[in-house]
């Protein structure tokens, strides 16, 4: 009853997609056509609200991304605009999404949805339950409510508070997204030469703006444009061309310019014409199709209203020296957004009548002083605007996290789709290699303060440090080593625990710390066996390169340094159990081993440990880097488990995952500021251990009955065992005395191996 | 039959049978490690199934070599043919274990390269020495 009545009341309404080619400059490519790819379902939708100006951007995001879209409008009741965002999600949480409308199609959902403008929220969420995961939901600027509803929000620096502590799923971007890429801008180029050759120079391009479209009750954001301001606006672009000795006015309305203020600026520009300036103007459709992007192309500056974000952006893009028309009386985000652009230079205020500034003061510009910062920028040599940098880290990171929702299984991507991913993943430059750059990435997030858990943690761990000690202690069984762990813990780090531990590479002995010689001491730690072992081909090529280097091999368990004890590694390699996962513990023991740098190995992502390694400013390396599917899908869902995660990972110097999924996950999890998980192989594939002895592979041979002919199924799993048995079957009628040898994967399953090689009618022996 | 369910005897078992399949293979767990049977004292002739998602450069440097190292089959008749071949073969086995071997030396050598390259200037390590010994106790062998 309640859920009738409030889908009555809230429903939204479908428009046609055909709206939105409409909305856009035909210019655009952003024609709608829902294309399908292999699995049968469009790999993009576009959840849009009506409003271009965050269409556009939301369609600037798909197309960065280059996959298949398709729009579709959702236009909300007026009662459903009424009621706040947060409540309407309330009431899709209690009553479900058709309660507001929506209805969730059946599968296959789409790979993403981008949505825009708070009508669209609601349909969002419901996609991204309703879908079970299977599509990922992006949300371009601000939205009214959590940044949880989402997979990534996209949203500009100045909608946010400064310094405000924002969950790894908000990518941050200097202005709006924009489809103005070298490639539109070089078409519009050519399609507009022809009217723009006519025109002298210097052309100065003015874009015009309209009132924000607020409620009544509130102030604009931005001064409306009246006639007065208007007309003095052109007049003072005329007298500037003029000072230059004479050149052209190129004007584009918006929709929302006022009609006044558009009828005053093209008296003002008759008058131009008739003092001998170029113009090019733009009023309508009447005026035949929109010019807009060949007007960017075509201008030597640009001069922008205040009221527009995207239109600011876009002639930033277009990388052109742009001015402000006036910054007075603007308010909130758009007075965050001029003092930031103003302040990186990139923009200048209008000094209105004066004459044009060489393009060499704007920064960021080619030729300009800061063309180093443009050349930081570039990919494959080719200068990217800011703007359009932010729409290529955007789609950057949406497809960072598409592939790595592919490859946690929870969405599928056919080979065009994730080649086309790849590439996008590869574009744009990273904040990280831009901090030298011109613009300032005041506020990076390496400066905010650690998330809550991590904190909570640190605090934690050195509480309970002591008793951590114990209860290692305790799981290794032995008096000795719990006084020894406590020792440890209070700060004896030397303390050698293991007597068996020393063997071969006693090293600094009992107690005793690195050798004074000791040049470059690597701190290598692993969980167990298999982890510290495949560290061992690194630690020897260490040992090699440079003779005086020394190793500190720490493992979580005593099986790992029993096992490494073997190895005859030399006296410049030593053994110890790992410090407690403590601030003060670890302090001490990077106080006392002073290693030069740590490599972590697999998962070893220790909070304490990671942070005392960068107070001490301690490279860190983590190597073959991999996290269990079903944590990292935790991980990645969890705003604030995937803010602790992104500040393990912030702290590494280098990061290099076992798989190239895992690298997709990893790159997923990390911030955009940190270094770049990459994939080179996997260290386990190197031979670890020493190789069995001469005398050892005699005793085997012997054991075996050689010189019988025998052959070996290696790491078998269930399956593959009645594969080597059928085929053994087969291979004995040509070989009557033949042997196998079935070494099961997991050892555990010996008995039942041998249980169905009996069955068969084969006689086994157990080794 | 021998079912051994002993740990860390891998790599002898390799270089006492000289022809191993090589599992996680034939189902699709993405392969097990090609290089520690190709190395295995002697080298080790092998056969694998088709599922080598994480042994795909491997798997491919070993199956080009003359004769190739490592063959790829799938389903018991293939798999019986495959080590049918190298057993009643004994000069073609040899060949194949030896090519495995040459080519493991290169493919490991690449591998810890590729890693040290990587991590080097981040962690102030020293140049790597050419040629690298990467074998341990088995470069006497």
């Amino acid at each position: 009853m309640v859920a009738k009545f409030l889908r009555a009341a809230l429903t939204r309404r479908l428009s046609d997609a055909a709206d939105l080619c409409r909305a856009t400059p035909p210019e655009s490519t952003a024609v709608t056509v829902p294309v399908k790819n292999r699995s049968g379902c469009t790999s993009v939708v576009i959840l849009g609200n009506g409003a271009a100006g965050a269409e556009k951007q939301a369609v600037a995001l798909a197309e960065a991304l280059g996959l298949p879209y398709k729009t579709v409008r959702l236009v909300p009741s007026r009662a459903a605009m009424l009621l706040p965002l947060r409540a309407q999600l309330a009431l899709q949480a209690v009553f479900g999404p058709k309660a507001l409308g929506i209805e969730v199609l059946s599968p296959p959902f789409p790979l993403l949805a981008i949505s825009c403008g708070r009508a669209s929220v609601p349909a969002s969420v419901a996609l991204r339950e309703g879908s079970t995961g299977a599509t990922a939901t992006v949300h371009v600027q601000r939205p009214l409510c959590d940044a949880s509803y989402f997979d990534a929000v996209v949203a500009p620096r100045h909608d946010y508070r400064p310094h405000a502590v924002l969950p790894p799923s908000v990518v941050l971007t200097d202005g709006a997204l924009s489809g103005v890429g070298a490639a539109a801008l070089e078409q519009a180029r050519a399609r507009w030469e022809t009217r723009a050759l006519a025109l002298p120079r210097p052309r100065i391009g003015m874009l015009i703006g309209g009132p924000v479209a607020r409620r009544w009750w509130q102030r604009p954001l931005a001064p409306a444009l009246d006639p007065v301001s208007a007309a003095s606006l052109v007049r003072s672009a005329a007298s500037a061309a003029s000072a230059s000795g004479g050149g052209s006015l190129i004007l584009s309305a918006s929709r929302r310019t006022p009609a006044d203020a558009t009828a005053v600026m093209s008296a003002e520009l008759e008058t131009a014409r008739s003092r001998g300036l170029g113009v090019w103007q733009w009023r309508g459709e009447e005026d035949g199709p929109n010019p807009y992007l060949g007007m960017l192309a075509w201008s030597d500056y640009i001069i922008v209203t205040p009221d527009s974000v995207s239109m600011a952006s876009e002639a930033v893009s277009a990388a052109k020296p742009v001015y402000i028309s006036s910054v007075d009386g603007c308010r909130g985000r758009f007075a965050a957004f001029h003092s930031a652009m103003l302040a990186s230079g990139r923009v200048r205020w209008w000094p209105g009548g004066a004459a044009l500034e060489a393009p060499e003061l704007w920064s960021g510009l080619r030729g300009g002083p800061a063309e180093a910062a443009v050349a930081a920028q570039t990919a494959d040599g080719c200068a990217v605007a800011p703007s359009e940098g932010d729409t290529l880290r955007a789609a950057r990171r949406v497809a960072q996290l598409l592939l790595a929702r592919a490859a946690l299984g929870w969405s599928e991507l056919n080979p065009p789709t994730e080649a086309r991913l790849r590439a996008v993943a590869k574009t744009g430059a990273r904040r990280r290699d831009e901090a030298a750059g011109a613009r300032s990435s005041a506020g990076t997030r390496r400066e905010l303060p650690a998330p809550l858990p991590l904190s909570v943690y640190l605090a934690l761990s050195e509480v309970c440090a002591p008793l951590l000690a114990a209860a290692s202690a305790a799981k290794a069984g032995r008096p000795r080593v719990f006084a020894q762990a406590l020792a440890l813990s209070h700060g004896e780090a030397g303390a050698s625990l293991w007597a068996g531990g020393g063997g071969g590479s006693s090293g600094g002995g009992a107690g005793g710390g690195p050798p004074s010689d000791a040049r470059y001491t690597l701190w290598v730690h692993g969980a167990s066996v298999g982890e510290t072992l495949s560290s061992l081909p690194l630690v020897r090529a260490l040992l090699l390169a440079d003779s005086s280097a020394h190793v500190l091999i720490t493992a979580s368990t005593e099986a790992a340094l029993r096992r490494l004890a073997l190895e005859r590694l030399g006296p410049r390699v030593v053994l110890r159990p790992r410090p407690v996962d403590a601030p003060s513990v670890l302090r001490r023991f990077l106080a006392h081993w002073r290693p030069s740098a740590l490599v972590l190995l697999e998962s070893e992502l220790w909070p304490a440990l990671l942070t005392e390694a960068q107070a001490a400013s301690l490279p860190v390396a983590l190597l073959n880097g991999r996290l269990s599917p079903s944590t990292a899908r935790r991980w990645l869902s969890s705003a604030s488990l995937h803010a602790t995660l992104a500040a393990l990972l912030g702290s590494f110097d280098v990061i290099l995952a076992q798989s190239p999924p895992m690298a997709d996950v990893l790159r997923a999890l990390a911030d955009d500021d940190a270094a770049a998980p990459a994939w080179v192989g996997d260290l386990k594939q190197l031979r670890g251990g020493a190789a069995p002895t001469v005398a050892q592979l005699e005793a085997l041979r012997r054991d075996l009955g050689a010189p019988r002919s025998l052959w070996l199924a290696a790491s078998t799993h269930a399956g593959e065992e009645e594969a080597a048995l059928d085929a053994h079957a087969l291979l004995r009628k040509a070989h009557p005395r033949l042997l196998l040898l079935l070494a099961p994967r997991h050892p555990e399953r010996g008995a039942r191996v041998a249980a169905l090689a009996n069955a068969r009618g084969w006689v086994t022996a157990q080794r | 039959m021998y079912v051994c369910d002993t740990l860390g005897e891998l790599e002898a078992l390799y270089s006492a049978a000289g022809v191993a399949f090589v599992g996680g293979s034939l189902v699709p767990l993405g392969g097990h490690n090609l290089l520690e049977a190709a190395r295995a004292a002697g080298g080790c002739a092998i056969v694998h199934g088709p599922h080598l998602a994480s042994m795909r450069e491997a798997a491919a440097r070993l199956g080009a070599t003359e004769p190739p190292a490592s063959r790829q089959v799938d389903g018991v008749v293939e798999l019986a043919a495959a080590v049918g071949a190298l057993l009643a073969d004994a000069g073609l086995r040899d060949r194949s274990r030896a090519a495995g071997v040459a080519a493991t030396a290169e493919l490991e050598r690449g591998l810890l390269l590729r890693v040290w390259d990587a991590i080097r200037t981040p962690l102030g390590l020293p140049p790597l020495q050419t040629p690298t010994p990467l074998t341990g106790v088995a470069s006497r062998l």
